[in-house]
């Protein structure tokens, strides 16, 4: 871990992406170049070696931008940083874990609005962690990978320059002549030195400002006049053509880019090509393509001959047959062994390229997942808490702000003015506008497609004298971000609570504790909890001998705005606070929910995974209520139990009922309760108000009164409207009829007898 | 700069031995070498006249016998042989630096017969 502490996280996980993203758009742009080519004329060398220079630019400039836009687009990628395996905290880096940095449901009971509309949280997407997880790794290696080159590259840098000087000697006349009239009829404006060198094996250009045609004393003697000048001419179509310039952008893309076999490719044939150029160029002036070709044979014997080291058989001898026969104008059959070879190597590139576009395509739908630039802002705690201020205040509508302990009205962030991130959460109607700037402003400003670095640009004005500062590079931490947290929420300051049962206090949520669940799900039937342990679903009794009851109640009592999420999803706080801290295992004792039998774990293991899948099913369970609606519905309805009738194993049991009022006689009523079908495939389960009076007719119906339920036992939540008199009830209803029901209400609006029935 | 190649492990020992005492004959030469390896007199006398044909060596014929002074001067083969041990250690680098007519890497006897082959066929037509 300490290998990241250098460099910078966030830079790791830009040049992780683009590192990553290059494969396949290395893969998409050797294809291209490959179609391109198949179509060019081998004899073309000049096209086919623009189309070349162009593919390894495209290559370059893709690879560059996928970096910047990575910037750009920190959303899609930050998704990953705020979430994934590794979080930069400080200096260092520690593997995340969800509970460290205090968090969302600290805010008041009158905030319980935001469980309207929540959205699945990123965890939904954790698939792709051990991608994410390469991308520091990744980035080191070829961090590391660049900085060898480059000293590999200097000393080669020096090893020609050395190359000039080493055994040289100035041309004889004769060999100057014949070059500079070479020259003249290329029309060659560049200056140039021509060298005899006793070192080099073959005739060479170095140098780009002042560049010099090396020779090889071997040529001169064992070179025929005709062939030498070939030689020259070919060397000096290289001057005349610039590719040294071209060569030496060759190198820089063949660093940056050296893990990438489509840049192997690209380059070898750009050096294929440039020779083959050269040739064309130097057979023109020289007119004797037999001659030529000579030419380059002969300087291969001589090198044979001036050497005993081995030769190793690579490409440059298929290369250079291949380019002899260029010249000599035999298309032979290494033309298709090598279309062969180009054809094997493009269903290879398909391979590999469908392999890293769906690893990329993963990727990049996480990216779309995170990138919610457009849509109202909707906090979702998935992104590092940080910031550049120490503290937030309000001066009506407009925040002040506390940066290095003075306090400035801030005009931009990054360059995203200030109203304008107000505005974004205000037109969001966001809850807790003033709140989300002070302390999600990474959050808000990724939502808003401008996701924040380690540092913001800040653009403050002075409070009294309205003087403009610019600080190019603020800080954000989570040690500003808790300031300010602090600073709007002084009572968070409290000290930590002794570990004995008798101090149990109100419960407020404070997001310090481990966040550990025993159970992967919990749902309610009422304030019945049932829970998931191990893939089946249990009524829950009691969890360290402490009976489910009493820590609801005492969540309760403490008016705490959403008893039932905060058991689900902190219990471990819960429980701390009632003096009942709970360890790595708890006991449970639970309850089937066929056969009411008893079981008790004595060891559930608490872990981090059950809790995460605990608020996964919450935020998706689709009978879940909103935590909302216990504002909405604040009255407990002391309804009673009236009339009954089922099919024989049918059952409908009402466990409880809110509303805006306490009487059922008019208002919006939530019922809960318990449903068990067995005289069905479906149902239809509806809550209505049947009329006491006929011209009423049958009350208002709408979606929120009935769910379809299969076979089984379930639990309901229903809402009824009342308003018209006459008797609630909650019945099935088939195809065609109701086939039973249950009655309920208060006062005189209970049906006690059923229809027809004598008691 | 010089153009002659640079010594051998055997000449330069030899060098070292000019370099050290100044003009010398093939005898003085050889009864220092002698004393740091077993080595035959011929064997010194047929080095020296390799390296004064290579140019390493000067010989004045004037004086019998021969006198050998060596053609450079010490810091300067030093010098040589550093550039020398550069292009072998970065050559494959600098490779990649420079432009050339022929291949990087020298081909095979095998490949260059082919070649051959391909040209002479061409010739007859």
């Amino acid at each position: 871990m300490t290998l990241y502490s250098g460099m910078s996280m966030e830079l790791a996980y830009r040049f992780g992406w683009a590192l990553l993203n290059s494969l396949w758009e290395g893969v998409a742009v050797a294809v291209v170049i490959g179609i391109v080519l198949a179509a060019v004329p081998r004899r073309a060398a000049r096209a086919r070696y623009i189309v070349l220079v162009v593919g390894m630019l495209a290559l370059l400039v893709a690879f560059a931008t996928t970096r910047i836009a990575g910037c750009e687009q920190l959303p899609g990628q930050s998704a990953d940083f705020g979430k994934s395996a590794w979080v930069a905290r400080g200096n260092e880096v520690i593997p995340s874990l969800d509970h460290f940095g205090d968090s969302h449901e600290n805010r008041a009971p009158s905030d319980g609005a935001i469980g309207f509309n929540r959205q699945p949280p990123i965890d939904g997407v954790r698939s792709n962690n051990w991608i994410e997880s390469l991308y520091p790794t990744v980035a080191v290696i070829w961090f590391c990978g660049i900085a060898l080159l480059a000293v590999w590259r200097v000393a080669g840098w020096l090893a020609v320059q050395r190359m000039r000087v080493l055994r040289t000697e100035s041309a004889p006349s004769p060999i100057l002549l014949i070059a500079h009239r070479l020259a003249e009829r290329l029309r060659l404006t560049h200056s140039f030195e021509v060298f005899i060198s006793h070192f080099v094996e073959t005739p060479m250009v170095i140098g780009l400002l002042r560049p010099v045609i090396l020779i090889p004393a071997s040529a001169l003697s064992g070179l025929a006049p005709a062939q030498l000048e070939a030689i020259l001419a070919h060397e000096l179509a290289h001057i005349w053509r610039h590719d040294y310039v071209v060569n030496l952008l060759q190198i820089l893309v063949e660093t940056v880019m050296f893990y990438h076999p489509a840049v192997w490719w690209i380059s070898s044939r750009i050096r294929l090509e440039r020779e083959q150029a050269c040739d064309d160029i130097a057979i023109e002036l020289c007119a004797d393509r037999r001659a030529y070709a000579s030419a380059l044979v002969a300087i291969e014997e001589l090198r044979a001959i001036g050497s005993l080291a081995l030769a190793a058989r690579g490409t440059s001898g298929r290369q250079m047959l291949a380019r002899i026969q260029r010249i000599l104008g035999t298309t032979a059959t290494t033309g298709q062994r090598e279309r062969q070879w180009g054809l094997s190597g493009i269903v290879a590139a398909f391979i590999v390229a469908s392999v890293c576009v769906a690893l990329i395509h993963s990727q990049t739908t996480r990216a779309d997942s995170g990138t919610a630039a457009t849509g109202p802002f909707i906090i979702r705690n998935d992104a590092p808490k940080l910031s550049p201020f120490t503290a937030v205040r309000w001066n009506g509508e407009m925040p002040e702000v506390q940066f290095s302990g003075s306090w400035y009205r801030p005009v931009s962030i990054n360059d995203m003015s200030a109203d304008r991130i107000i505005a974004y959460l205000r037109g969001s109607n966001d809850f807790a506008p003033e709140r989300h700037f002070a302390e999600d402003i990474v959050e808000v400003m990724r939502d808003m497609g401008n996701q924040p670095g380690n540092t913001v640009k800040l653009e403050l004005e002075m409070l009294d004298n309205h003087q403009l500062v610019t600080i190019p590079d603020a800080p954000m931490t989570e040690e500003n971000r808790r300031a300010a947290h602090k600073f709007d929420h002084p009572a968070d300051a409290r000290p930590a609570l002794p570990g004995n049962g008798s101090s149990a206090q109100p419960f407020s949520l404070r997001n310090d504790a481990l966040r550990l669940s025993p159970f992967t799900a919990v749902r309610w039937a009422g304030d019945a909890s049932q829970v998931q342990v191990n893939g089946t679903w249990y009524d829950l009794i009691s969890i360290n001998d402490v009976p489910a009851e009493k820590i609801l109640d005492y969540l309760k009592q403490s008016n705490d705005f959403a008893p039932q999420k905060h058991f689900a999803e902190d219990l471990v706080e819960v429980m701390r606070d009632m003096g009942l801290q709970p360890g790595q295992t708890v006991k449970l004792d639970l309850k089937t929910l066929d056969t009411a039998q008893v079981v008790t774990i004595p060891d559930a293991p608490m872990t981090e995974e059950n809790r995460r899948s605990a608020l996964r099913s919450a935020d998706s369970a689709p009978t879940s209520q909103p935590a909302a609606a216990d504002d909405i519905f604040r009255f407990d309805v002391p309804f009673q139990q009236g009339a009954t009738k089922f099919l024989d194993g049918d059952q409908i049991t009402v466990t409880s009922v809110k509303g805006t009022s306490p009487d059922m006689q008019g208002g919006i009523f939530c019922i809960k309760g318990r449903y068990k079908l067995t005289s069905q495939d479906k149902a239809t389960l509806a809550a209505c108000v049947c009329a006491s009076d006929a011209k009423d007719g049958v009350g208002p119906w709408n979606d929120a009164q009935t769910m379809t339920v299969q076979k089984g036992t379930g639990t309901f939540t229903l809402l009824l409207p009342v308003s018209i008199k006459g008797w609630p009830h909650v019945s099935f209803y088939g195809e065609t009829n109701d086939f039973g029901g249950s009655y309920i209400g208060t006062g005189d609006w209970v049906l006690r007898k059923w229809w027809g029935s004598k008691d | 700069m010089s153009k002659t190649a640079a010594p051998t492990t055997a000449e330069l020992a030899i060098l070292r031995v000019l370099w050290s005492r100044g003009p010398s004959t093939v005898r003085q030469i050889h009864n220092i070498m002698r004393e740091e390896r077993d080595i035959g007199y011929s064997t010194t006398l047929k080095m020296v006249q390799i390296m004064a044909e290579k140019g390493l060596l000067l010989k004045d014929g004037s004086v019998r016998p021969q006198v050998f002074t060596p053609a450079h001067a010490e810091a300067r083969t030093q010098l040589q042989l550093i550039d020398e041990l550069i292009q072998r250690a970065f050559g494959g680098s600098a490779s990649k630096l420079v432009l050339r007519a022929a291949a990087a890497k020298r081909i095979t006897p095998e490949e260059l017969a082919e070649i051959k082959k391909l040209i002479e066929q061409e010739n007859k037509r």
